[in-house]
């Protein structure tokens, strides 16, 4: 992958998640009927994100990012046609926990993509400036 | 080639939710403005004309499908729906048909407001005789519930109807009036839409007059026979209504009341007869937000709303102004919560020892948020065949708060069923739009 695509890849999906994103809420909102059981499914996707995250990390080195981010962009496009579906509490703590693993799959994956491009470009460099300030942009997120 | 074929699944499957989410919007969830009741209806459907209307009738007949009716849905046990069936949704059908000031008379099709109304007449100096204290209904909820309100010189809606036309099950429409079909004129009037479509009503109008607000204070000991001798006695004053406190402090014995006498000087109603349009309703709102809370902040409440209609005593008001009432204030919109009315008539005679009854009985119900009670008459009148006014009573509304859950659901009415009870056992009766609290009818 290099550069250029990536740009337009992250930026696409920057643009559809944020537009989503405010529907996205109201249908956590309305499905459950009190706020507690909004706060579990966010809590829920934050949970199997955090815990997924290593495992992924291990992965993405075997598998590569390109086939994980294709992964991430398909299985999105899979799980967004169920949104509009759901009906019962249950399936909206079912849909955080994948988006919660897809998550991981993402940031994981685009983190390791920019790395890998950035030693690429400036073999001088030394890597762990890069990897001190992808860990402290980690924090931040 | 294994692109397209992603793809092309891809499409399919896409295809599949779109349709799935269309099925499920075919058979919507309705709800009425209690938020207690979520009914799965078959579909929605209205009309605009008699033909519309009368076809939609005949389809469900043939196709042995059920028909629910719906106005604003301010009725809040449901009356507006049933499962699986067709809810006809009345609001469309809203013209002004005729108007005659002359004869002070109007035709309009049912799903019509009073605010609609209101805008029509108001330029002749005319009103409606019987509302209730807001304008945001409709007339066919308000004809099927028989609605009473502040006026106390006229009483049930019944009075000031004329005739009207009825689209019955079979797909024809009868013309209904005290001299045709005189039964059904008495029985679709209170009688939530189980009759058939109330199409368009002719209802009678009286005149716009500027009424001046009077108000007191009384301890409710003492209401009942002020009121007969000062209230009704009196024919100046045309409208009253009345608060009995529900906070800690004053609980069920402070009272303060507000009549509308007629204005000494009617040449003034000019100034005074633009329709009023939503006033601030930030203050109000957060007040009763308060009293929702604690104790404290019912006494808070109630303090601030006796002060600020006592300030009101002398200021003048239209007879149209007076029936627009605010409730936008009360909207409350809560993930778990909802407000709650209920509504019992005692006799007037009664009012005092119903009131020490409900006294003791509410005391021991730490847990039943009541926000309100507003107390207002209604005369003896017997016509519609589901009267509430069995001889000259007071009537009570309560705004209750309450938890949507099954089991708050059942804890509101083990209250509920006491204070029903007890209206019984002081010769009331209840109102029937709410909530089916009660275990019979
Ligand atoms: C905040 C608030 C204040 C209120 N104040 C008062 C008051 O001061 N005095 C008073 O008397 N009541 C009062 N009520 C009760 C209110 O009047 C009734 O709930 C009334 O029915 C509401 O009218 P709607 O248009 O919402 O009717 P809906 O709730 O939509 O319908 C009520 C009933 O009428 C039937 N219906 C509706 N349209 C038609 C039609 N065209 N043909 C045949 N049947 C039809 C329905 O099937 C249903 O059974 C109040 C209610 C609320 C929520």
């Amino acid at each position: 992958m290099n550069y250029r695509r990536f740009v337009l890849y992250q930026g696409t999906i920057g643009m559809a998640s944020s537009m989503i994103f405010p529907f996205y809420i109201l249908v956590l909102k309305n499905t459950g009927n009190n706020y507690a059981q909004f706060g579990w499914a966010y809590g829920l996707f934050a949970l199997t994100s955090a815990l997924t995250y290593p495992v992924i990390g291990r992965l993405a080195d075997q598998i590569g990012d390109k086939v994980l981010l294709l992964v991430y962009s398909w299985a999105m496009a899979l799980l967004l046609l169920f949104f509009p579906l759901v009906e019962e509490v249950w399936q909206v703590y079912l849909l955080q926990i994948m988006m919660g693993v897809l998550g991981a799959v993402q940031k994981n994956s685009e983190k390791r993509c920019l790395l890998v491009m950035l030693i690429k470009e400036r073999p001088g460099k030394k890597l762990d400036n890069i990897m001190s300030g992808l860990l402290l942009e980690r924090q931040l997120q | 080639m294994k692109k397209i074929f992603v793809l092309i699944s891809y499409l399919v499957i896409f295809a599949l939710s779109v349709t799935a989410y269309q099925a499920k919007l075919s058979s919507p969830i309705a709800e009425d403005k209690g938020h207690l009741l979520p009914v799965a209806l078959k579909s929605i459907a209205s009309g605009t004309t008699d033909q519309e209307l009368q076809q939609l009738v005949k389809t469900a007949g043939k196709n042995d499908d059920k028909l629910s009716i719906a106005g604003m849905q301010h009725s809040q046990g449901g009356q507006t729906l049933y499962p699986d069936a067709i809810m006809v949704d009345m609001k469309p059908y809203n013209k002004i048909l005729s108007f005659n000031p002359g004869q002070k008379t109007i035709t309009v099709q049912s799903g019509a407001t009073w605010d609609d109304i209101q805008k029509y007449i108001n330029p002749y100096h005319l009103a409606l005789k019987v509302t209730q204290s807001q304008n945001i209904f409709t007339v066919g909820g308000s004809l099927s519930v028989n609605v009473h309100g502040r006026d106390i010189r006229h009483h049930a809606l019944i009075e000031t109807v004329q005739s009207f036309r009825l689209l019955i099950a079979e797909g024809s429409i009868l013309q209904v009036s005290r001299q045709e079909n005189q039964e059904l004129f008495t029985s679709v009037i209170g009688g939530y839409g189980l009759f058939g479509i109330i199409l368009d009503v002719t209802l009678e109008l009286t005149d716009d007059k500027l009424y001046q607000y009077e108000t007191k204070e009384v301890n409710y000991r003492e209401y009942d026979s002020y009121f007969t001798k000062e209230v009704l006695a009196n024919d100046q004053v045309k409208m009253h209504l009345a608060r009995i406190s529900v906070a800690p402090e004053s609980f069920l014995t402070d009272m303060y009341l507000t009549n509308y006498l007629l204005a000494p000087d009617q040449t003034r109603l000019e100034d005074y007869d633009s329709l009023k349009r939503d006033s601030i309703i930030a203050l109000p709102k957060f007040f009763l937000g308060l009293a929702r809370i604690n104790d404290s902040g019912k006494n808070t409440f109630w303090n601030i709303q006796r002060t600020y209609t006592m300030k009101t005593d002398g200021k003048l008001i239209s007879r149209n102004n007076s029936m627009r009432s605010d409730s936008t204030f009360m909207d409350y919109d809560h993930a778990s919560k909802t407000e709650t009315l209920q509504e019992y008539f005692v006799p007037v005679n009664e009012f005092a020892d119903y009131i020490d009854d409900l006294r003791s009985m509410l005391e021991k119900e730490k847990d039943f948020n009541l926000l309100n009670i507003t107390v207002r008459y209604v005369e003896k009148n017997e016509e519609a065949v589901m009267s509430y006014a069995k001889e000259d009573m007071f009537a009570l509304v309560m705004l209750i708060n309450q938890g949507t859950s099954k089991k708050a659901v059942k804890e509101t009415e083990a209250v509920i069923q006491k204070m029903i009870d007890l209206t019984l056992a002081h010769q009331g009766s209840y109102y029937l739009p709410y909530y089916s609290y009660p275990s019979s009818l």
